[in-house]
């Protein structure tokens, strides 16, 4: 684990990434102490103003602080990313666990269901499942995680392929270790690093399916900052108000920029292949 | 090979049930009752009883499921609430349109993609590798409605341009279909050049390093004499999984683009039949993406068998 | 390899072969129009001139006394005429009807109609057509939304194919005016479903409707009025979202479009585009069902009106462009009262939360405001109104819904809170009785108040100008304090013209009138 460590504190990506996520974790956590208003309070004095002192990005058609909403923002859309990633990790690793680990029927039920489930394109899905759920955040969580459940599943599941004949596998089963056991603290272990890849990734683009929805009006509901939603009314106002779309927007791509960079460096830095290099 | 396909076919049958059994699944497992729902919680209960029966609500999970799964067995998708029109004629009207939009962004990011993607693996580590990477990975992350706001917005803003209003199909007016499709084909097409220029670049990449690579190499064959002659063919495998898969992205992912550049395709059908609780459309329409997708994976998969003898099934 | 990419590209493009003989169906033509427009524009020389709206909405249905949206009407009513019409200093003018005689006791009204004004399918329009279409306004069945403006006709006389005689129940002062409503719109006897075949006697025809994209009205070569209209034809091209419209108008892709304040002064230095604006009659409201919990409380209402801050609304929503305004818009300057006179237009928190307290809801409560989501004045009102009613403690999901949805919605009487506008119209009837009598076609909100009625009946078939006025005004002081609805602003309407057309000059007569008068330069 060391080797790792210092592997991973040479790949400046890496550490970039991390440390940008980091901030932007902070800042969606501590929102409230960091954001210098109420991100709903309008100044209808103030409206569509570009950066100044006192709103340090400029205001919406509101006069609400547009600093303010993107760091909100951050926390609607790392609450979404996060938890549906969350959803999508533990119902792939289970179905992932069963289907690789027992094999046979449960196998091939598992697998076609995620087959059908991979037939749709993501957004797609993601959009039938709001529609009939109904827009709002909740909805929006557990479609987007519904709709991340295969890919996760066929990466456990091809993990646990690959390691359940190994020796120390065997070795446990020989010795009666239960099949909780061997499934939960030998096997779903070694599975761990390509999930880890896998979820980083998929958090950038569970970000990017919430704001897909909200610019569509069907994800977050106002007056909740959501980039995605603050991004399509920034659309009537882009000539008044440039910052209006530009900030959200760019606020958006770091964060997706950082999570991609870094399901890419720690790819490379698990991988055996390139480990060996 | 031909049996290979058979043997495919088949096997999609179980998968078409499944999309169809979610996809019904899905829109009516709905908490409440999709008759109120479709007309809005405020309609009279006539006339929620009236829908009801006249889509067969009242009738328990099963029969309806197999009412609808009969009626798409003979190319019947059903009525729009809304219009009272039938689904299927107008779904195919509206995938001609989204077609056109996909093979052209298909066009346009392959067209950007392969060449880039080349070029930086040729030059690995060179200053215009690192820049073809960044501009890649900033097309993957940039969410595809900025990427079109901006350039609808910007470029009637700044140059007077905007494009025609009414969709015209390439076989009747390509110039003008042109001007119509090229805007969100372009915004689509980033997203999907992106992704392809780092699938090729790092396909190459590990082809260049193969032994037979630096056989060619040494019997002093100009360099790009062994790109396109020996690794080109090696890469494409990755290449062409991943060109499927975006197909599925760009089904999808027009959606978005349809309803933001006001292109009547099947996205925006879709799209409107959310916005009006025309559950039937819905349904249909995404049913009907899901089946074009499990064809186009199945096409890719066949070309595959084509592509690279090797590969046997 | 270029081969095989090539291949992937032909699968693809066999599947769209496959699906293309959809794609070369025509349009739905729900007109029985005939093909003569077609012809005539090819005869012309200079090309026929098609003028393009940029409408922000899909209609929803062309039947005149069915469908009460907006984006309807603005189409209907370019299709059908009504006996009489209004011209742009909003005077009563003849219409089908070319003049009237109303009786001493004001309790028969007598029409002597235009002769030769043909329906677009060719037959002429008779003093038949007109009772029929009176007749099924009245009917209940038919669901008219004019039903409540005729309430007071009892019989319907044709001595000849060119007089009706109206009997009344009683005198009614309003019914001229009413009689200008599209809503009131003469239909052909023969046509059964008008939401498909849409055959008037109006300026345009219907040609092709394309939900979702457009709906294009040709020329009525025969139209009763000579020199009208002054385009071959209109093209409502649906573009919902306003920085679309603005694009396009910019690059002159559309002709006309309506805009919002904000867009109308980036356009006014705009080359090519001028903007023209006008007080409308139109007001935004907060519509409460007075049937539900906890809004059939009238101190709860009281509550929401005085939590309200309206000038603010008009200031962010309208950007200044905007009054105040009562149940009577301020443009009807003969019958609107001075807002100043409604204690309750004051914001006061305090008396909002006392006001709750009273009513037994001293920490508020949750409930839904709906609102349409394409107007974007709606949406931003109905934000507005969720963020100023949280400092009484009242906590407001906005449900925002699709247009279609929005109308059955407002129809249903089932609502919560719902965010919309109105039309004043160019008598207090409409704005009062209209609106919120107990039997008022538009009376959405459940609202029932005897003396209310009483007050707008009176009014309607008084006589004496100065006891109407008298009337009314205890009318809108009630209305008010009852708050069965909350009469927010009353805005400025603003278009953008392109500079190719001439003659568009809109005023709160409607945008109808405009159009009728309006020619483009090809």
């Amino acid at each position: 684990m060391n080797t790792f460590r210092q592997r991973f504190v040479q790949n400046k990506t890496a550490v970039v990434c991390l440390i940008v996520l980091a901030v932007i974790c902070l800042a969606a956590i501590l929102a409230p102490v960091i954001a210098p208003y109420d991100p709903t309070q309008m100044f209808q004095e103030h409206r569509l103003e570009g950066s100044s002192g006192q709103f340090l990005l400029g205001t919406d058609q509101f006069g609400r602080d547009l600093f303010s909403r993107i760091i909100y923002g951050a926390q609607v859309s790392l609450l979404v990313g996060v938890s549906s990633v969350a959803i999508s990790v533990a119902f792939g690793s289970l179905f992932g666990l069963l289907a690789g680990y027992f094999g046979r029927w449960i196998d091939s039920l598992i697998m076609r269901v995620m087959d059908v489930l991979f037939a749709f394109p993501e957004i797609l899905l993601a959009l039938a499942i709001v529609a009939a759920l109904g827009p709002g955040m909740v909805n929006t969580i557990l479609a987007i995680g519904i709709v991340n459940i295969p890919i996760f599943t066929r990466i456990v599941r091809g993990a646990v392929l690959s390691i359940k004949n190994l020796e120390y596998v065997e070795s446990a089963r020989v010795i009666g270790a239960s099949t909780k056991r061997i499934l939960f603290l030998e096997i779903f272990p070694n599975a761990s690093a390509p999930l880890l890849v896998q979820a980083s990734l998929a958090i950038s683009g569970a970000i990017l399916t919430e704001s897909g929805l909200s610019f569509l009006g069907l994800g977050i509901q106002p007056p909740d900052p959501s980039w995605g939603g603050m991004i399509s009314e920034a659309r009537r106002y882009m000539e008044l108000a440039p910052g209006m779309i530009v900030w959200p927007c760019a606020a958006m791509t770091v964060t997706i920029l950082a999570f991609n960079l870094f399901g890419d460096a720690l790819r490379d830095l698990l991988d055996p292949r390139h480990r060996s290099k | 090979m031909g049996q290979y396909i058979l043997k495919r076919l088949v096997s999609l049958i179980p998968i078409i049930v499944g999309i169809s059994i979610l996809v019904f699944t899905i829109l009516h497992l709905v908490p409440g009752d999709p008759a109120s729902i479709m007309l809005g919680t405020n309609a009279t209960p006539e006339a929620i009883q009236a829908l009801r029966e006249s889509m067969g609500l009242d009738k328990p999970l099963i029969t309806q499921y197999l009412n609808w799964a009969g009626g798409l067995l003979v190319g019947d998708f059903g009525q729009s609430v809304h219009t009272g029109e039938p689904i299927l004629p107008e779904i195919l009207k509206r995938f001609t349109i989204t077609l056109q939009l996909t093979l052209l962004a298909t066009l346009i990011g392959w067209g950007i993609a392969i060449p880039i993607g080349i070029l930086s693996a040729v030059k690995v580590h060179s200053p215009l590798d690192v820049i073809v990477r960044i501009i890649a990975m900033l097309g993957i992350s940039v969410p595809n409605f900025a990427i079109g706001t901006l350039l609808l917005l910007g470029l009637s803003l700044y140059f007077g341009w905007f494009p025609p209003i009414d969709v015209v199909h390439f076989w009747d007016d390509p110039v003008e279909a042109l001007k119509v499709y090229i805007l969100p084909a372009v915004t689509m097409g980033i997203v999907l050049a992106a992704g392809i220029m780092r699938m090729t670049r790092s396909a190459f990449l590990e082809t260049l390093d193969k032994d037979f690579i630096r056989t060619a190499r040494a019997k002093g064959n100009n360099e790009w004499k062994v790109v396109i002659g020996h690794a080109l063919r090696n890469s494409a495998i990755p290449v062409i999984t991943l060109a499927g898969l975006q197909i599925g992205y760009l089904l999808g992912g027009s959606v978005i683009v349809e309803h933001l550049f006001s292109i009547p395709g099947l996205g925006q059908y879709i799209l409107d039949g959310i916005y009006q609780r025309d559950y039937p459309v819905v349904q249909g329409g995404v049913l009907f993406v899901a089946l074009v997708f499990v064809l186009i994976n199945l096409l890719v998969d066949i070309i595959y068998t084509w592509v690279d003898p090797r590969i046997k099934y | 390899m270029k081969k095989r990419f090539l291949a992937i590209l032909l699968t693809v493009g066999m599947v769209l072969t496959a699906c293309s003989g959809g794609g070369s169906e025509t349009a739905q033509t729900p007109s029985g129009g005939g093909q003569e427009g077609q012809e005539q524009q090819q005869e012309q020389a200079a090309g026929p001139t098609e003028l393009i709206v940029g409408a922000e909405q899909d209609p929803v249905g062309f039947d005149p006394h069915k469908v009460p949206a907006a984006s309807s009407v603005r189409i209907y009513s370019l299709i059908y005429d009504s006996l009489t019409k209004l011209d742009k200093d909003l005077n009563v003018i003849p219409g089908l009807a070319e003049s009237w005689k109303v009786s001493e006791d004001g309790k028969t009204i007598q029409f002597n109609l235009r002769k030769g004004v043909k329906f677009h399918n060719g037959r002429e329009m008779t003093a038949e057509d007109v009772k029929y279409s009176f007749e099924r306004i009245l009917n209940p069945d038919t669901g008219s939304i004019a039903k409540s403006y005729f309430s007071s006709v009892d019989t319907i006389e044709v001595p000849d194919p060119y007089t009706v005689v109206f009997k009344l129940k009683n005198p009614d002062s309003a019914f001229l005016a009413n009689s200008s409503s599209a809503y009131a719109s003469i239909v052909p006897k023969e046509v059964s479903d008008l939401n498909k075949e849409a055959v008037g006697t109006g300026p345009f025809m219907m040609e092709t409707f394309e939900s979702g994209q457009y709906v294009r009205l040709k020329k009525n070569p025969d139209y009763f009025i000579e020199g009208q209209p002054g385009v071959d034809a209109i093209k409502f091209q649906i573009m919902k979202d306003e920085a679309e419209r603005l694009a396009a108008l910019r690059a002159g892709k559309v002709d006309i479009a309506s805009v919002s304040a904000d867009f109308a002064k980036l356009l006014g230095e705009t080359k090519g585009v001028t903007v023209k604006s006008y007080q409308s009659m139109e007001y935004s409201y907060l519509g409460i069902n007075v049937n539900k919990k906890p809004f059939d409380d009238p101190r709860v209402r009281q509550a929401i009106s005085y939590a309200v801050d309206r000038n603010a609304i008009i200031q962010v929503v309208w950007k200044g462009e905007a009054s105040l305004t009562g149940p009577v818009a301020p443009a009807q300057t003969a019958w609107a009262l001075d807002v100043s006179s409604y204690p309750s237009y004051q914001t006061n928190i305090e008396k909002a939360k006392q006001l709750l307290a009273e009513a037994g809801y001293p920490n508020g409560f949750e409930t839904v405001i709906e609102t349409a989501s394409t107007y974007p004045d709606m949406v931003e009102t109905a934000q507005m109104l969720q963020q100023q009613l949280q400092a009484i403690g009242i906590k407001a999901k906005i449900n925002q819904l699709e247009w279609g949805n929005y109308i059955e919605t407002w129809k249903s009487k089932d609502m919560t809170l719902l965010v919309g506008r109105n039309t004043s119209g160019i008598d207090p009837d409409r704005s009062l009785r209209f609106f919120f009598h107990t039997n008022g076609s538009a009376n959405v909100w459940n609202y029932s108040n005897p003396q209310y009625d009483q007050l707008v009946e009176k009014a309607l078939e008084a006589t004496d100008q100065q006891e109407r006025k008298k009337l009314y005004d205890e009318a809108q002081k009630m209305l008010v304090e009852d708050a069965p609805n909350l009469f927010l602003a009353s805005p400025k309407n603003f278009y953008a013209v392109n500079e190719k057309v001439e003659g568009f000059e809109p005023t709160a007569a409607g945008e109808v009138y405009a159009l009728v008068q309006t020619s483009k330069k090809n």
